[in-house]
């Protein structure tokens, strides 16, 4: 086998790009910061959401957070009852009482799931259970909303619905 | 006259004593006791240096797990886990300052271990560049070196 001048520049193109790539690889670059809430039912999983509540009796269900804003992040959990037109937006929290919370500090790209277990003293159709993402933010020093929320849409009667 | 005298003088030094201990006792227990907002103040104060030094790119994950613990003690609410809480802190603190004095140097090194990689694999391209021709042609040599050449 020869090496001849074409063999050879295409031996020098494969390391030229290969080069390039592997630089692109290893410079570090910025992302898009981002953090993330999901729910999920009592095994923490995606599937059997409860669809109608007891008054009084206590109900679980799980709260997945994760972290990817480049950095550790104090997080917190607020849960709040709504309805179908009184739900949060990506800038306003829900004007309602929190119910419960939890906090939890989440390094880069680390995320938990965590179960949360509630009763309802109240009975309503279409109830809204609303979990809330705060972020406590070191350059004002306060919890801020984060814009991010689930929520879940039950029947908190008395009975069991027949 | 003189013995009448010495009885309210010894009943006064009892009571100064009484009040000296009551006083001790009474200092001694504000400062042991630790206030919500003193915790939270200091766990707030830590998170921010811990922020900072992951956004560094320093590994915290150590510190991750014991400020969670801090934070469920914390949200107990009681005094004696506010007390463990702000006895972790300190520790916790310790382990921050240690880190913190270790961040110029950890930047420093993290500069230029992304430039040595860089510099390596620019400089691959050129090295094939200069040093495949010869290395293939050594190589070639090195395996026909005992070839005789028919006539």
């Amino acid at each position: 086998m020869r090496l001849d001048e074409e063999v050879f520049a295409v031996i020098l193109a494969i390391t030229v790009v290969g080069s390039v790539f592997a630089i692109a690889q290893v410079i570090p670059h910025s992302i898009e910061p981002f953090t993330a809430i999901g729910l999920l039912d009592a095994q923490c999983k995606i599937g059997e959401y409860p669809r109608h509540i007891i008054v009084g009796e206590p109900v679980t269900l799980c709260i997945f957070v994760d972290n990817h804003l480049g950095k550790v992040g104090l997080f917190q959990i607020r849960m709040k009852l709504g309805s179908k037109d009184n739900l949060p937006t990506n800038t306003t929290p829900l004007n309602s009482p929190t119910i419960l919370s939890f906090s939890v500090v989440l390094g880069n790209n680390m995320n938990v799931t965590r179960k949360v277990t509630f009763t309802l003293n109240e009975t309503g159709i279409n109830v809204a259970i609303v979990f809330e993402l705060w972020r406590y933010d070191t350059a004002v020093n306060d919890w801020v909303y984060d814009g991010k929320w689930v929520h879940l849409y039950v029947n908190v009667t008395e009975v069991i619905p027949p | 006259m003189v013995l009448n005298v010495r009885r309210p003088l010894t009943l006064l030094v009892v009571i100064l004593y009484v009040c000296s201990v009551l006083c001790t006792y009474v200092a001694h227990a504000e400062y042991g006791v630790t206030s919500y907002e003193e915790v939270w103040g200091k766990f707030t104060e830590l998170f921010r240096y811990v922020e900072e030094l992951s956004s560094e790119g320093m590994n915290v994950s150590l510190i991750v797990s014991e400020l969670n613990d801090v934070l469920t003690l914390i949200e107990e609410n009681t005094t004696e886990s506010l007390t463990k809480a702000m006895d972790r802190l300190r520790d916790i603190e310790l382990e921050v300052s240690e880190l913190r004095g270790e961040l110029p140097s950890f930047k420093f090194w993290r500069d230029v271990t992304l430039v040595t990689k860089v510099a390596i694999l620019a400089s691959i391209p050129i090295l094939t560049y200069l040093l495949l021709p010869r290395v293939y042609i050594s190589l070639w040599l090195k395996y026909r070196r005992r070839w005789v050449v028919k006539k």
